[in-house]
């Protein structure tokens, strides 16, 4: 019995919410902590997390307390769903923030609109993130096809001689997405895709597809592939004694590309989208400060994912000191309005309008892996449209 | 009262029922609407549970693609839901109906493991057709279901009302079957398989009607799933789907349709539970599954033990 009284006083406790004068802004980010994207998920979390506190610590935002609720979705949609109502319901989260994953985002996004609450910078590339316009719904990662175009022109520039450019891609949506955006570059520099070869998702033997782009006569190979993909495929290459020029699309824009690949990948194009991965080594002061302080909360080191999450939670921060209450429909307004010019993690100049919600369109840098590192090169803003 | 409480059985009953209200009461605390959502999710996996323990405890089959048939009912549902509702409703049964029909193809000649593993096939492949299928089901994006236009109710209790209505189809079509000459030889070939064949029993034509008529709980429990969401895809309708309604149907018992609602209301609601215990654990990925893990291994002991 008395178990049990204790068991019951135990649950009323952790049930029970804390009484404070401020008010507490409840956002919520469905991540994935426990499923095949878990490797961002904590990254992520982090990052916002670290924003959120610094913002309570320094009371930037006078009268509020931030609060970051988080829900482990597992990349399932299902649970997605029920996690979504739950935030919405029982925590009154005003505001998503860099839900993670294309299919979670797919299928909880309606929702949260429909309920009228923000839904802001998930981490899905896919336009109906942020078209057609919803007054609540803000992006800042570009899809795939409207950077690979800038990114493809502006390798063609610095290599002049270049005329046979083929792609391997993964043989699904994203890449075709990837594949869209090579082929729009091309065209618009004057010239037509030479081959093109897709592999199966998850496929680890490449011999075949690059035998054939050889034959081709390639001089240039468009990947959109994944890390172990990318790093695979280049590799192969090297062991038959072909050194093309090739071209990866963010989504191989990792420390662990260069990491798995060592010299195999010298000399890789990527792209960031958009931001930089966040190394020691010829870190700005501000950056040191920050990889440090972060190193100190968590224990380990930050990556770009921990980056993203941190400007994430910036943006929302800056809108709302700039609303004049925290309600969705003041921060989205306030977000209209908001002018980020950049960082010291190489954001591009953010911008949001009435008429626009995604905040950039040409995924940031071009960058090269130079010296086992990736090594940002030059802004990509060339016209995407 | 104490009558009552003598038999074992009916005292396991209301530990189930007091251990589900209690955990019911934390799910309460999300709001009106929240409860409304996790109770129609509830009466959605009971639906097609149902179907299982009827080919389990009757048929004495187990069949690993249940997913299957719900995914044809939810798929049904959603087409024609904004047309009419009745409409898609039978829609719905049909096509689960029919997806049990092409699970128990191979039933007149397999039984056991062999056709326990030809029904996970039928799941896997209404996986691949559902993600081909892209004009119908919008392929790998998934699609979304619209709200029910019943004007009387909000969002959450038309789905709560569309999920009572398919159990109560569900429920309703069991007993009655259950008193008919196919119920007797279904109760039969579960009892006596050898002795129902040996009255000259049709056995792989009753083993197959099971089949059919889960596959028809399956669909009307798909519908219901389709209509609690709002959002269907196919990977939603993989394996892990028919292993959860199986889990459901050994936990509720075979016997009677109650077992497998309370089953399916502690499935819904220990998430609810793990989550009230999380801030003891910090963010750790995998909790949630992690204690309804253990708790079905308790419950499956403790079960046993009874």
């Amino acid at each position: 019995m008395r178990v049990l009284c204790f068991a019951v006083i135990a649950l009323i406790a952790l049930t029970a919410a804390p009484v404070r004068a401020e008010q507490v802004l409840s956002v919520g980010a469905l991540l994935d902590l426990s499923g095949p994207a878990a490797l961002l998920g904590v990254p992520l979390k982090n990052g916002m997390e670290m924003r959120f506190a610094e913002a309570n610590a320094r009371g930037e935002l006078p009268g509020i307390t931030l609060k970051l609720l988080v829900e482990d979705t597992g990349y399932d949609p299902k649970r997605a769903i029920l996690a979504a109502r739950k935030l919405i319901e029982r925590d009154g989260a005003i505001a998503f923030l860099s839900n993670l994953g294309t299919p979670v985002v797919l299928a909880t996004m309606p929702e949260i609109l429909r309920r009228e609450r923000l839904h802001l910078f998930p981490f899905s590339p896919h336009e109906a993130t942020y078209a057609p316009l919803h007054p609540l719904k803000f992006q800042i990662y570009a899809p795939y096809r409207s950077y690979m175009d800038p990114a493809v022109r502006a390798v063609l520039r610095r290599h002049p001689q270049l005329r046979r450019v083929c792609t391997l891609v993964q043989d699904d949506e994203f890449g075709e997405e990837v594949s869209a955006g090579v082929r729009a570059g091309l065209e618009r520099a004057g010239l037509a895709l030479t081959q093109e070869a897709r592999h199966a998702r998850g496929a680890t033997d490449f011999t075949g597809q690059i035998a054939r782009l050889r034959a081709a006569g390639c001089e240039l190979v468009a990947l959109g592939t994944l890390v172990r993909e990318t790093v695979a495929i280049l590799r192969t290459a090297s062991e038959m004694g072909w050194k093309p020029l090739f071209l990866t699309s963010a989504s191989a824009y990792s420390d662990q590309t260069h990491a798995l690949g060592e010299a195999a990948v010298e000399g890789l194009y990527g792209v960031t989208n958009p931001l930089r991965i966040p190394y020691r080594e010829g870190a700005s002061p501000e950056l040191l400060a920050w990889l440090d302080a972060y190193r100190t909360r968590y224990g380990a080191e930050a990556n770009v994912w921990s980056a993203m999450g941190y400007v994430a939670a910036e943006l929302l921060v800056r809108a709302l000191a700039a609303a004049p209450e925290p309600t969705p429909a003041a921060i989205a307004q306030a977000l209209e309005k908001l002018d980020y010019p950049g960082d010291m993690f190489g954001s591009p100049r953010y911008r949001f309008s009435p008429a626009d919600h995604l905040g950039q369109r040409t995924g940031g840098e071009l960058t090269r892996i130079e010296g086992g590192r990736w090594v940002s090169l030059e802004r990509l803003d060339g016209p995407s449209e | 009262m104490s009558r009552f409480l003598m038999d074992p059985r009916r005292r396991a009953w209301l530990f189930a029922a007091l251990l589900v209200l209690a955990v019911g009461a934390l799910g309460a605390s999300g709001g009106a609407r929240y409860l409304a959502h996790l109770l129609a999710l509830a009466a959605a996996l009971a639906t097609a549970a149902l179907g299982l323990a009827l080919v389990q405890g009757r048929a004495g089959q187990v069949c690993l693609g249940q997913g299957a048939a719900m995914a044809a009912g939810a798929y049904a549902w959603a087409a024609l839901a904004p047309h009419s509702l009745p409409l898609a409703l039978a829609a719905a049964a049909a096509a689960g109906a029919f997806a049990g029909a092409a699970m128990a193809l191979p039933a007149r000649s397999l039984s056991g493991l062999p056709l326990a593993l030809a029904s996970m096939a039928c799941a896997v492949i209404a996986e691949v057709l559902a993600m081909r299928a892209v004009a119908f089901t919008g392929g790998t994006a998934g699609r979304f279901v619209a709200p029910p236009a019943l004007s009387a109710f909000d969002e959450a209790s038309a789905a709560l009302a569309c999920s009572a209505l398919c159990l109560g189809l569900a429920v309703l079509l069991l007993y009655r079957l259950d008193r008919t000459a196919l119920g007797r030889a279904w109760r039969a070939l579960a009892q006596a398989p050898e002795a129902a064949l040996a009255l000259g029993l049709d056995v792989g034509g009753v083993r197959q009607l099971a089949f059919v008529a889960s596959g028809l709980c399956g669909g009307l429990g798909g519908a219901a799933y389709a209509q609690t969401l709002g959002f269907i895809s196919p990977e939603q309708f993989a394996l892990p789907l028919s292993f959860e309604l199986l889990v459901i149907a050994f936990l509720g018992g075979l016997r009677r349709p109650v077992g497998i609602i309370l089953a399916s209301l502690a499935f819904v609601a220990l998430p609810e539970l793990a989550d009230r215990l999380r801030p003891l654990v910090g963010t750790l990925g995998g909790w949630d599954p992690l204690v309804l893990g253990l708790a079905v291994v308790f419950i499956a002991v403790f079960r046993k033990m009874d």
